[in-house]
């Protein structure tokens, strides 16, 4: 294929990922809701407390794992459940359409994670010691974690029991995200270890380019029964 | 242009069809009959490569074809036009947006969400995806099941003159389908 049909095609999926987006706001209201009464809970609970970095970077991260991981996997199980699946099958590439979804699921997962760490930062009254990479965390935490739900999505789509399937996959894959983006994130909010931190920070950013690079090839594999 | 050798399948222990034999050329229609759950479905989800088979083989002249199914589902936040410049830039081919929809007779609900689309409307939607990109091959799995008096008529259209340059394979219980066809294939 040439370049501009890859554009097309998945230019194709990101549009019909927004437009369903828009119109049947399940990912932001889920993946949100979840973030927004998880910042809501610890805030009633941390009250009058002031929080060392590693735990505000801790509970930071509890927040975008509970808001990515409910919320993403349903891009690739929302088609098989749907019913989908199949017009997609006969129609385009496995390429394109794990591609497609994995931007707009990267986009979902950055927008999510931008306003809920603007939101706890305030709410909490917590310093950026090094903003540059406080953003290169959440940026790549964003990425990091979209890339793994995606992928762990696309993997269970086909099973009899997905959600549960989606759950188990996701335990190894979102790990070493979670790791990297506490001692990224806690480093940017004061602890020392600035090379430390910076290293998780690229970390990050390498494991979602990576989930998104190998991802396709392992969704190609199971694109047709 | 199709050739299905040998062809069977089995779901755990229980075998669907076995030693299932046929060839399609152009210019043929053929009309896979039987009873219900005997495996036409089933057969024609092998031939688009939607399901594999136990034993057998599908040899295709082609990779190009259409497909409609009655149990396929729609995208239910997309309008009509919206589906067909999804698959038009999923395929990289010419939309035909118009041309399909006054084809189907749904030229007047272009801009309805498939939701709020009857059976009927959804089939002739299906139909004008399959053959948006001008397939060699039709593969059709009971696609008039929901269609009015008129829908049916747009059917025949559809297959004959599919079946001028290329080849239709349906699977059906509607004896007015099964006039359609050139040749037919009875399952047991």
């Amino acid at each position: 294929m040439t370049p501009a049909q890859w554009r097309r095609q998945i230019g194709a999926m990101l549009r019909k990922e927004i437009r369903s987006e828009i119109r049947s706001p399940h990912g932001l209201l889920t993946g949100g809701l979840f973030g927004l009464l998880s910042v809501v809970a610890i805030m009633f609970a941390a009250f009058n407390m002031r929080l060392t970095p590693t735990l505000a970077a801790g509970l930071l991260w509890v927040i975008f794992l509970f808001s990515g991981v409910a919320a993403i996997p349903r891009s690739f199980i929302g088609e098989e459940e749907n019913g989908t699946a199949d017009l997609l099958r006969v129609t385009a590439n496995p390429f394109s359409v794990f591609w497609g979804k994995s931007i707009f699921n990267a986009a979902l997962t950055l927008i999510t994670a931008a306003v809920l760490t603007g939101l706890f930062l305030v709410v909490m009254n917590l310093q950026v010691a090094y903003p540059g990479l406080m953003v290169a965390s959440v940026l790549g935490g964003g990425l990091a974690l979209s890339g793994a739900v995606t992928l762990c999505g696309a993997l269970a789509a086909r099973a009899a029991s997905r959600q549960a399937l989606a759950g188990a996959i996701a335990l190894p894959l979102v790990i070493p995200v979670a790791v990297w983006g506490v001692t990224s994130l806690r480093v940017a909010l004061g602890e020392s270890g600035y090379e430390v931190g910076r290293g998780a920070a690229v970390g990050l950013i390498a494991y979602g380019v990576a989930s998104n690079a190998v991802g396709p090839y392992i969704y190609a594999a199971l694109w047709k029964r | 242009m199709l050739r299905g050798e040998n062809l069977g399948k089995r779901f755990t222990d229980r075998w669907i069809f076995r030693r299932v034999n046929f060839e399609l050329q152009p210019g043929q229609v053929l009309a896979v009959v039987g009873p219900n759950g005997c495996g036409k479905s089933t057969l024609l989800g092998i031939v688009a490569g939607l399901i594999p088979p136990t034993e057998g083989r599908v040899a295709m002249d082609s990779e190009k074809f259409g497909y409609a199914s009655l149990a396929g589902e729609l995208y239910a936040e997309l309008t009509i036009a919206e589906h067909l410049e999804l698959t038009a830039d999923l395929r990289c081919c010419e939309p035909r947006t118009t041309e399909l929809l006054s084809l189907v007779g749904l030229a007047d609900s272009c801009d309805a969400p498939a939701r709020t689309m009857s059976s009927g409307m959804r089939a002739r939607l299906k139909l004008a995806i399959a053959v948006q990109d001008r397939p060699p091959l039709l593969v059709l799995d009971e696609p008039g099941a929901g269609l009015d008096r008129q829908g049916a008529a747009v059917l025949g259209d559809v297959v004959r003159a599919q079946a001028k340059g290329g080849a239709v394979l349906l699977a059906t219980n509607d004896p007015e389908e099964v006039k359609l066809a050139t040749h037919e294939l009875e399952f047991a």
